[in-house]
């Protein structure tokens, strides 16, 4: 397994982000052809005009949203160490257990990601 | 289709009836989408001489074909459109931010809303899902408190809400509709309209794909936008930013000042765009899929006003600031805070003051109608507790000025119409016209009353491309052109600040079109596709009785006072005779007649045949 100090993961300056969400819709162009920032994988926040910061899924080590998921919906991946969500079985309770999104890898449902945030 | 929704939806508030209906593909060419598609819906389902504020007044939000794509500022907008109650003719605005978008994954081009709701509600759209909720627990809640409260009610952090404060619910002629915080649907009056129907806001969620025709080209096309955004084109936007405008217009004599006295502001030097950006603003962002960010965030650190934090552009910093005589960065920070909680347009706020302190001047009003209030120019708690004195309507005078400059001077009464700085109802913008007359001529004839963003006419004189100091003939035919272009504009709705970075012009954004709806257009027919918009809303205004020669007016104040600083500028004021003559220029350059009408070839050149019997009466006198 891949040890977690050299997986790579996106991470966002926040005193660089200006909260444009371009990164959603970037994410969305190439993954899925489509423009759809509820599909991304990555999350601009705006919390207030001064305060903006995007965020991704950092594959922790130990992952405290694959252990919370009451549906076994998220697996990290043995070798990678990446977290990957099992759409099927994924409901989009959005338990805030994990500070990061515990459903960023793949969050096609509506009620995923967007709502994980305060 | 690509890029459009493909979906009109109708809201009755009156009954909650809730209805879709599609949108055809000939109308979203021949009309593109934004003010062009609104400007037509708004004519088609509106009987003529509907008060503004009556239920069957429709207001339409509208997304353009960019809406939700990646396209730079294009991807971010919507638009409203209905009968102004400032002017009594075509009411537009178009703001950016966050929330155009979600109306387009939502899945709708435009929403009609007719009615009036029995009690205060707000609208949500969630998806196909549409609701009319209870929102009695906004009342009188500032636009942020709203955006907040529905958030939380609805239980999505990710819900965005375009919302009216105080002043809308009461019917202020200048209320702005707001989302995001500071993104404003600001002129015309639409946050009234919503007032009027007792709707507090319109929530949306829109989770649908926006899929364009061509991505691969579309990628490459926004690719070298986004470039350009880097480049020249917009530095302005991006580092001192529109404020950057008002020593450039001092040094013009174009910086009206205490209500258009004046033409240069002693005080400019400490309400610039240099001193605000050195001394209080505290960080630059953007819109959603933007490329240049120019949202200057002010932060007041210190004094009375500490912590007042606001987004603030050169409009409204020159309507509360120069216009005013006030020189205090810090109170017109605070000023633009309330304004925006209030809900209200922030240039016409500081128009109607302005006025008010002339009239305060001038012994038109007494310091017992201002309850106490020493409304002198210059006096910025006066301009503060005046502002909260309109956005509650609260007193004799709070009340006449939510009526709007134009409105006011009728219930003032005496000379108070000579201080009234408006065109068609609508309060002037920050470029002073007795030294900028192209500007002059351009507002004049503007469809949607005094505006700088419907022909952009200040730009030759600005730019020293004419002599800014008379009206000769030609100067109506020079208008022309920028005004289809600002149509288009508006209807795509891409940012104005964006409009360097089309190199190509027409043929950038006929390509920008193409690549995204899949639907075949030239750069020329979005030339006809502007000057149709403009007839159309030429053709509304004059249903509504407010757009014939008669409306296309000057403030009295620019017919008659003449500039009074010595310098090239000394004794300028704008005289009627070269207005007219200006206006004969304009309306043959438009091929309308001399009363300002289009004729009935032109509207069959156009299109538009179809309302003919709006003219028919009146396409007397010949051509101009």
């Amino acid at each position: 397994m891949v040890r977690s100090q050299d997986r790579k993961f996106v991470s966002a300056d926040p005193e660089k982000c200006v909260g444009c969400v371009v990164c959603e819709y970037a994410c969305s162009m190439t993954n899925d052809n489509t423009f759809n920032p509820s599909k991304s994988r990555i999350r601009a926040l705006r919390l207030g005009p001064l305060n903006n910061i995007a965020v991704a899924c950092r594959h922790c080590e130990d992952p405290a949203c694959v252990a919370a998921c009451p549906r076994d919906a998220l697996r990290q991946e043995e070798d990678t160490g990446i977290i990957v969500v099992d759409e099927d079985a994924c409901d989009g309770c959005r338990q805030k257990s994990s500070v990061h999104m515990q459903q960023l890898q793949r969050p096609g449902r509506r009620t995923s990601m967007r709502q994980m945030v305060p | 289709m690509f890029a459009y929704a493909g979906k009109i939806l109708r809201v009755d508030l009156t009954t909650g009836k809730v209805s879709t209906e599609p949108l055809s593909e000939k109308m979203a060419k021949e009309y593109i989408g934004g003010i062009g598609l609104g400007i037509k819906l708004l004519m088609d389902n509106s009987k003529p001489g509907t008060d503004p504020f009556d239920p069957d007044n429709p207001i339409i939000y509208l997304t353009g074909p960019l809406s939700g794509t990646l396209g730079p500022t294009g991807g971010n907008s919507y638009a409203v459109v209905s009968k102004s109650p400032a002017t009594g003719g075509v009411g537009n605005a178009e703001a950016h931010g966050f929330f155009g978008p979600d109306l387009k994954r939502a899945g709708y081009d435009a929403v009609i809303i007719k009615g009036k709701a029995p009690k205060l509600s707000y609208l949500w759209i969630d998806d196909d899902k549409v609701e009319i909720r209870n929102a009695e627990n906004l009342q009188y809640k500032t636009v942020k408190e709203t955006d907040d409260m529905i958030r939380e009610e609805l239980g999505d952090f990710y819900i965005r809400v375009s919302a009216i404060g105080e002043a809308g619910e009461r019917l202020c002629r200048f209320a702005a509709i707001i989302n995001d915080e500071f993104r404003a649907i600001g002129r015309a009056g639409m946050g009234a309209i919503m007032g009027s129907k007792n709707l507090k806001a319109v929530a949306v969620r829109g989770t649908h794909d926006v899929n364009v025709a061509n991505m691969d080209g579309f990628k490459e096309f926004i690719k070298m936008i986004y470039e350009r955004m880097k480049g020249p084109a917009t530095k302005k936007y991006k580092t001192l930013g529109t404020p950057e405008n008002v020593l450039v217009l001092n040094s013009l004599s174009a910086l009206a000042t205490r209500n258009f006295t004046n033409s240069q502001f002693e005080g400019a030097e400490k309400v610039s765009g240099e001193w605000l950006n050195e001394h209080y603003v505290k960080k630059i962002v953007g819109c959603a899929t933007c490329g240049m960010r120019c949202d200057h965030i002010a932060v007041v650190p210190e004094g009375p006003y500490q912590g007042s934090t606001s987004r603030l552009e050169f409009e409204c910093l020159w309507s509360m600031g120069p216009l005013c005589g006030i020189d205090r960065l810090d109170a017109i920070i605070e000023a633009m805070r309330i304004v925006n909680e209030y809900g209200m347009d922030g240039i016409s706020i500081g128009v109607v003051v302005a006025f008010a302190m002339d009239c305060y001047e001038h012994g038109v009003i007494t310091k017992e109608q201002t309850d106490g209030i020493d409304l002198r120019f210059g006096n910025a708690e006066a301009l503060i507790a005046i502002i909260h004195k309109i956005g509650k309507r609260e007193g004799w005078l709070g009340n006449a000025l939510a009526e709007g400059a134009a409105k006011a001077a009728e219930i003032i009464g005496g000379d108070a119409y000579k201080y009234a700085c408006h065109i068609k109802g609508l309060e002037l913008p920050g470029y002073d016209l007795r030294t900028l007359k192209t500007a002059a001529l351009g507002f004049s004839v503007s469809f949607r009353g005094a505006c700088h963003l419907r022909n952009g006419a200040y730009s030759p004189d600005v730019k020293g491309k004419v002599n800014r100091f008379k009206i000769e003939p030609g100067r109506g035919k020079m208008i022309v052109p920028d005004g289809h272009i600002y149509n288009v504009i508006d209807s795509l709705i891409v940012c104005k600040f964006s409009r360097g970075t089309y190199y190509d012009g027409n043929k950038d954004l006929a390509n920008y079109y193409t690549l995204a709806t899949g639907i075949p257009m030239e750069p020329d027919e979005l030339n006809v596709i502007g000057e149709r918009i403009e007839n159309l809303a030429r053709l509304f205004n004059i249903r509504e009785g407010k757009g014939t020669r008669a409306n296309d007016t000057l403030p009295w104040k620019i017919k008659n006072t003449p500039v009074p600083e010595e310098g090239p500028a000394k004794g300028m004021c704008v005289s009627d005779e070269e207005h007219q003559l200006g206006l004969d220029d304009y309306y043959a350059a438009r091929g309308w007649t001399s009363d300002g009408v289009p004729t009935v070839e032109k509207l069959n050149e156009l299109g538009l045949g179809e309302y003919a019997y709006i003219v028919k009466d009146r396409a007397k006198g010949g051509k101009a």
